[in-house]
């Protein structure tokens, strides 16, 4: 038999690692670049980011920032929808475009041999988009016809009703892809005159990762992006989200086998303090595998396949959610169990144990996050866009290490507020409505009547 | 990228390849067992048993795996695929000889409680819930499957049967690791910043004990050449749009002509200037997605190619353009830019693919393991540029052949349902 050794071998000495180098500079027109250079692969990453979001759409308009951002490829410095795709896939590159909550991102990828042709398609799309009309029309169609799919997928609403419940008539609570309604609303000039207003130099970060030197790819940015004018109008923040209250919402789907679940409430904007420090909490209460939530939900109770929280920050807030799915008949036990595991973690934030496992892994997986030259300048765009200090991500591991039971008990006890949760629930209410009847005032929309735009959440009926 | 080869005197198939760029490793254990091997009325249990895995062997506990892995900073999961079971760890090189022990420990032995047993085949019904019955379209690929083959085990899919997967017992678990997860039936992959021989030693001293087993079972079934063509109606009451779905049979992974097939898919389906996405999605606008593509298994393969109709497109025309561009390609050579284009494709993917220490060693474990030689890690590129418009259209002909086709109409509505 196997001479097996009983306890894990120990580890040998760790090798040094640093957060790799990088450059950044501004020019004279706001557009700040970043350089990461890495020679161990022949490629050139470029990635833009674009402070053009969501939250710059009102409710009506869901979906401008996201068809805006899809548009970007479909034609652009006179180059058709086509001739882009053509350019692209000859050079076997990638080229992609999303809009997030605050941010619009422009991304390409390439053979360094290609990597001009990156560059110059990147900067097409984002100085001289041309949004041909048939382009608007076609994708507005075509997302139609995904959106009437995703609506009978009960795992695509769920989080956006409930993103709904919490942020209320903050743009953070609409859905980004748009409505049925929303989308017929866009038109052409309403796309070109969000591009004219919210694209601007000083808004955009540009960062090159790869085989290229800083002084090669400054020059070609500075080529590429140093006559480009303008100053970006100033937008009023978003008025602020509702304060958290206890509420149920249920999106009905009779006869569902399954039900997926929402519990949370609103969260806080990234450059609150206690952001990493919730960070850390959070891989003990569900960031991960071995967190409080899974390992009730699914190792110990078999409920689910998967039982997790996050916390997400943007600019302007954000949310605390746990989730999961399990089978019909068990959804009032797994909403129970959540939200007591809520009120758990405010009374005991986390054990020693838990906190260093968390630490442990948070600083050791850094360097596994950043095997990449792309990955490290997606950390470099982070710290910049929401200005946070220079050495924020290469003191990370530091950071962490530095992060004491007392801050966690602290953060956790000001940031979680267990007696005022909202619970969304989509799967067949009537198995469990009366149930979920005392975590608060119960709200059960059928979902085939969902409209994540009305303030009812519930689609009116048409005019005639 | 050097690759060193070794086999230990149990069978353990060693291949390591260093990467010293930086300080981390990617471990994985290719076993070579999956849902084609599974008996009948197992189905789904090469999988759940995959999820076992992580409840505990001789000298780790329930759960122990995931913290010890967390812990020093490393990231990991499995997955089960119709030929292989593979298990990775992502982490920091310094705790390599952790995993490696993790690894051994559990290939030595199982110790899953009957309850522990009961409540992880729970999770897997939750699992075959969310990602097959819940999403719309979550069950084409079982339905493809059961109609594409005729007696091979690619019949059905992973995730298995809901009741087969009720079925499964502990003493399935049992006979079945004995005779799957054995050192015989195994490869170690390490690709990252470690020294090869350092790295050896260890790997000897943490699986050099564990008894060979017995030789491994293998399928013995064919897929026998289909003399007909079939069609069939399928209802999905939460799929609102019609769809249309073609499948072949096609060679093996790593048959020559499965070259020429992928770069014929590339031309059909890779990228935006495709010509599936140009003519269906882009010009037509009949279709919302549109694809066709060679699935490269260790068995007898299939192409699967499938349109979702845009609304208000009719799905009759939409599979009449699908097979036209079929046709297109079997009628006439494609144009030499054209290939030009597919060849840069598959090159910039080998650069483009296979950034980190973990993408490198899944396409190392590939080659090992299902091309049946690590060495190809270099050499199947050229296979790719190789094929040449000719190739293109003679297993167009061959294997695309309308004779021989399955064609299933996905069509929306209430009440599910077969109609032959």
């Amino acid at each position: 038999m196997n001479p097996a050794i009983s306890t894990p071998p120990p580890p040998a000495e760790p090798r040094p690692f640093q957060f790799p180098r990088f450059t950044q500079r501004t020019l004279a027109n706001g557009l700040t670049l970043i350089v990461v250079e890495d020679t161990r692969l022949p490629l050139v990453a470029y990635s833009m980011q674009m402070r053009a979001g969501k939250a710059d759409v009102p409710p009506a308009r869901s979906g401008l920032a996201w068809l805006s951002a899809a548009l970007l490829r479909e034609g652009a410095a006179g180059r058709t929808s086509q001739e882009i795709s053509r350019l692209v896939d000859r050079a076997g590159g990638r080229l992609n475009s999303s809009a997030g909550e605050d941010f619009t991102s422009i991304s390409a990828t390439f053979l360094k041999q290609h990597a001009p042709l990156g560059l110059s398609l990147l900067t097409g799309m984002v100085r001289r988009p041309d949004f041909p009309e048939q382009e608007v029309a076609r994708l507005v169609q075509q997302q139609q016809s995904s959106l009437a799919v995703q609506y009978n997928d009960a795992e695509y609403l769920l989080p956006l009703a409930a993103a709904r419940a919490v942020f209320g008539e903050h743009p953070y609570g609409y859905p980004g892809d748009g409505t049925p309604r929303s989308l017929a609303s866009l038109t052409r000039d309403a796309i070109v005159d969000y591009h004219r207003r919210r694209f601007k130099p000083a808004r955009a970060w540009l960062a090159i990762a790869g085989d290229v030197t800083a002084s090669e790819a400054f020059a070609a940015a500075e080529n590429a992006f140093g006559d480009w004018a303008g100053v970006p109008e100033d937008l009023a923040p978003p008025a602020a989200p509702p304060a958290p209250r206890a509420q149920v919402l249920l999106i009905d789907n009779p006869g569902a086998t399954q039900s997926h679940i929402s519990v949370g409430h609103l969260g806080f904007p990234r450059m609150n303090p206690d952001f990493l420090t919730i960070q850390v909490a959070n891989q003990i209460f569900g960031g991960s595998f071995n967190s409080r939530v899974n390992l009730k939900l699914r190792a110990a109770e078999g409920l689910t396949y998967g039982a997790g929280s996050s916390f997400r920050s943007y600019r302007h807030s954000g949310l605390f959610r746990a989730g999961t799915f399990t089978r019909t008949e068990k959804t009032a036990a797994a909403v129970g169990m959540l939200v007591e595991l809520i009120r758990e973690w405010k009374e005991n934030p986390a054990t020693p144990a838990e906190l260093a496992e968390a630490k442990a892994f948070m600083a050791g997986s850094f360097a596994v996050d950043l095997e990449t030259a792309g990955a490290v300048a997606s950390r470099v765009l982070t710290q910049s866009v929401f200005g946070l200090p220079e050495d924020y991500f290469p003191n990370y591991r530091e950071n962490v290490q530095a992060i004491t039971l007392e801050q966690v008990c602290e953060a956790v006890r000001r940031v979680v507020q267990p007696d005022r949760l909202t619970i969304a629930v989509a799967g067949d209410a009537a198995a469990f409505q009366a149930e979920l009847a005392r975590y608060g005032p119960v709200n059960v929309i059928p979902m085939g009547s969902l409209d994540l735009i009305e303030p009812t959440l519930r689609r009116q009926p048409a005019a005639s | 990228m050097l690759i060193h080869r070794h086999e230990l005197p149990n069978g353990l198939q060693v291949v390591l390849a260093e990467d010293q760029s930086r300080p981390v490793a990617n471990l994985q254990i290719w076993y070579h067992v999956g849902s084609k091997d599974e008996r009948p009325g197992r189905t789904g249990f090469a999988h759940l048993f995959e999820h076992l895995m992580f409840r505990g062997s001789r000298n780790v506990g329930p759960e122990e795996h995931m913290r010890l892995v967390r812990e020093a900073g490393g990231e990991l999961n499995a997955y089960t695929s119709f030929d292989v079971t593979v298990y990775w760890e992502t982490f920091p090189s310094h705790y390599l000889e952790r995993m490696l022990w993790l690894e051994a420990d559990r290939m030595a032995s199982l110790d899953i409680s009957e309850e522990n047993f009961t409540k992880e085949r729970e999770v897997v019904k939750e699992e075959r819930r969310v990602n097959y019955e819940g999403p719309p379209y979550g069950l084409l690929m079982e339905d493809v499957l059961r109609n594409t083959y005729s007696e091979y085990p690619y019949r059905h899919p992973p995730i298995g049967s809901m009741k087969d997967i009720d079925a499964a017992t502990i003493e399935d678990v049992r006979e079945f690791h004995g005779t799957y997860y054995t050192p015989n039936n195994a490869t170690v992959v390490l690709v990252g910043d470690f020294e090869s021989g350092r790295a050896l030693e260890w790997i000897e001293r943490h699986f050099g004990g564990i008894p060979q087993g017995i030789p491994t079972p293998r399928v013995t079934a064919g897929e026998p050449v289909r003399s007909a063509a079939a069609e069939c109606s399928l209802r999905y009451p939460n799929a609102p749009l019609p769809a249309v779905v073609t499948s072949y049979l096609l060679p093996p992974a790593g048959h020559p002509d499965s070259y020429a097939l992928e770069v014929a898919s590339n031309l059909l389906s890779g990228g935006q200037s495709s010509r599936l996405y140009d003519r269906l999605v882009y010009t037509e606008r009949s279709a919302v997605a549109a694809f066709g593509q060679g699935q490269f298994l260790e068995g007898p393969s299939f192409f699967f190619g499938a349109a979702v109709a845009n609304q208000g497109s009719d799905i009759r025309a939409l599979a009449a353009s699908l097979e036209g561009a079929y046709a297109e390609l079997q009628d006439s050579p494609a144009p030499e830019e054209e290939l030009g284009k597919a060849r840069n494709q598959f090159a910039a993917r080998f650069v483009l693919g296979r950034e980190g220490v973990q993408a490198k060693a899944d396409f190392l474990g590939r080659c090992a393991v299902l091309l049946g030689d690590a060495q190809r890690y270099h050499t199947e590129r050229e296979r790719y540029e190789s094929v040449t418009a000719g190739d293109i259209q003679r297993v167009m002909r061959q294997y695309l052949d309308p004779a021989r086709q399955v064609k299933i109409w996905i069509e929306p509505g209430a009440g599910a349902g077969e109609e032959q």
